[in-house]
């Protein structure tokens, strides 16, 4: 072969080797990889308080072990739910559910502002309002919305003018956590005005059935959410209620009742839980949610509630400091002198030791009640406390909030209601047992002759200067103790028209710091006739 | 304002209540010291604890049973 040749069918080789390098061999196409194995369930943990009811403290206990700590109270929930949010494996959201901060001397002194900050820190979600939260007024309660780094949900308080929840409220909130949204709606309690001590400044709402509103506002949220939750105030009986009547609701978050529920209760496919009060127990609901479907396809079905035990909360030191202030101002608060008395506020006795008939710290008291009168009811025609509520005797001086309440110890609130003339002379005549007199009253007055039997002692009854007629309505401001037949007092629980009011001691304070120096002598009130 | 009575069962006995009371007033002074110093449980139908402020409805059913108080420290620390 020439020399040219080969060169040429070496090029050609060469040629063809180019070729077959720079063509891309085809390779089977890759295989599809699998579909990626689903990612299990997700868990979102709700970590819920209710009805905590401004207790700034909790109980001091020792356990078997020597372990000394605080049972329940505001801060120890509050670092329990901080622990619990550590712990929890996935999204964590956190609810109150109204009735939060009035029910203590120094959590009402507060108006609960530092309470409302302390859940800032925490990191709550979103809170709905009880009947008590009320309890001081719309402007204490819109102040707090306004503080609030968590919405105020109430989808059933409307304002009578615009119908319309009220702007520092909403009625629902969609809140998308791990990908699911959740919508979260607020219900208070319907029946706030009928026992509420603000009753004539509640006017300017109209509070809405629970049922109703759920039936109403659930498919609005549906639209919007994969998962609903209800934070209620309506108790845990209209809880039940609820879920039967309105499908579609996964969650209710209650309160209001004070029920510890260890385990949640199923209505339907409706979830309810409610985590007792006064700070003692967290409640702790984790929700495994198919992600791919965003329905619970799990829930905790025991051991739904956390106790608050302060050896095992993660209280942030800010949090634990803040409410320790408003605790030594509210100590602070008592010691000091509120009015004066001229007189020794003593009691009468029976020779067998038991208070009787009237005295100066007795009427005092029913003074006091028949001074003030509930927002929005009729002034009071006379008031009834019974003598075995006054515990102590305050000397002739100074008078501070704390003596009123060692005084008054039993957190007996106002209750006014109509009796007629021949109730209240039932009342008097069981009262005159003989030969103790076992009431204390205010704008009446009466005659007992304890030599006369039983049902027949009592004559001379006065209201207001004239005689008592049997069957006119009177209106009658007693406490809420007397009002449950207490004392075996029964005819009050005929009496009608209710209206309960502030509790009795926060009145007395209040009249002795209007009208100091105060007098209250004895004056014939109650006679014994022979 | 709203006077209606509601029947509250406390160990299964009735107990015609104005609306608006609490589970102290169904079941009186005496048990609610009692309950309040751990010597005693007061309990739904269910079998959940109720504390002693909270609101009644009407037809709720009250089990009050006593307690030994000893043992409400450890039961609070092993539930925490």
């Amino acid at each position: 072969m020439s020399k040219p040749i080969i060169v040429l069918i070496a090029c050609l080789v060469l040629i063809l080797v180019a070729c077959a390098s720079t063509t891309p061999t085809p390779v089977p196409p890759t295989p599809t990889p699998p579909p990626p194995t689903p990612a299990g369930p997700l868990t979102v943990t709700l970590l819920h308080t209710n009805d905590m009811h401004g207790y700034l403290e909790g109980e001091k206990m020792k356990g078997g072990d020597g372990t000394v700590f605080e049972f329940g109270g505001i801060p120890t929930a509050l670092g329990t739910i901080a622990r619990l949010r550590q712990e929890a494996p996935g999204p964590v959201m956190v609810f109150d559910v109204g009735d939060l901060w009035v029910g203590t001397f120094a959590s009402n002194r507060d108006q609960g502002k530092t309470t409302i900050a302390a859940m800032n820190l925490i990191g709550y979600d979103a809170m709905t309002l009880g009947n008590h939260d009320f309890d001081q007024g719309v402007d204490v309660v819109k102040a707090r919305a306004a503080e609030a780094k968590f919405p105020i949900l109430i989808a059933n308080i409307v304002e009578v003018a615009s119908n319309q929840v009220p702007g520092w409220a909403k009625p629902y909130i969609v809140k998308e956590v791990g990908g699911i949204r959740f919508g979260i709606i607020g219900l208070g309690y319907a029946g706030t005005p009928a026992i509420s001590s603000k009753v004539k400044e509640l006017q300017v709402f109209k509070f809405v059935d629970e049922l109703e509103t759920a039936k109403r506002v659930l498919p609005e949220v549906k639209g919007k959410a994969d998962i609903v939750v209800v934070v209620s105030h309506a108790g845990f009986d209209r809880d039940q209620l609820i879920a039967a009547a309105v499908p579609g609701i996964d969650v209710i978050v209650g309160g209001h009742t004070h029920a510890e529920l260890r385990q949640p209760k199923v209505v339907g496919n409706t979830i309810i839980v409610q985590a007792g009060a006064k700070g003692q127990a967290v409640g702790k609901l984790e929700l495994k949610i198919d992600p791919a479907t965003k329905k619970v396809v799990d829930y905790t079905k025991n051991n739904a509630l956390v106790s608050a035990v302060s050896n095992k909360a993660a209280t942030p030191p800010e949090v634990t400091e803040m409410l320790t202030k408003v605790i030594a101002d509210g100590r602070a608060a008592t010691a000091r002198v509120i009015g004066e008395t001229q007189i020794d506020l003593t009691r009468a006795y029976t020779a067998d030791g038991r208070s009787t008939g009237e005295y100066p710290s007795g009427n005092l008291v029913v003074d006091a009640m028949l001074w003030a009168n509930q927002a929005g009811d009729k002034p009071a025609d006379l008031a009834m406390h019974n003598n075995a509520g006054i515990r102590t005797d305050i000397p002739k001086g100074p008078i501070t909030y704390g003596k009123l309440y060692e005084m008054l110890p039993f957190d007996n609130v106002l209750t006014a209601m109509d009796l007629t003339g021949a109730q209240i002379k039932a009342i008097l005549e069981i009262a005159a047992s003989c030969p103790r007199v076992n009431t204390l009253i205010a704008g009446m007055s009466f005659a007992y002759d304890c030599s006369k039997p039983g049902g027949q002692r009592v004559s001379k009854m006065m209201i207001r200067g004239k005689p008592v007629e049997p069957d006119k309505v009177y209106r009658v401001q007693t406490i809420d103790y007397l009002a449950t037949g207490g004392d075996g007092q029964t005819p009050f629980k005929e009496g009608k028209h209710l209206i309960y009011g502030e509790p009795v001691v926060d009145v007395v304070a209040a009249y002795v710091a209007k009208n100091s120096p105060v007098n209250p002598k004895v004056e014939g009130r109650i006679v014994e006739t022979k | 304002m709203k006077t209606e009575k509601i029947t509250v069962y406390v160990n299964d006995k009735p107990n015609k209540l104005f609306f608006g009371l609490r589970v102290k007033h169904a079941i009186g002074a005496r048990w609610t010291q009692r309950v309040k110093t751990h010597h005693a449980t007061v309990r739904d139908a269910d079998g959940n604890s109720i504390d002693v402020d909270g609101a009644l409805y009407d037809g709720e059913r009250l089990y009050l049973a006593p307690m030994n108080p000893k043992m409400f420290a450890d039961e609070a620390q092993k539930r925490a």
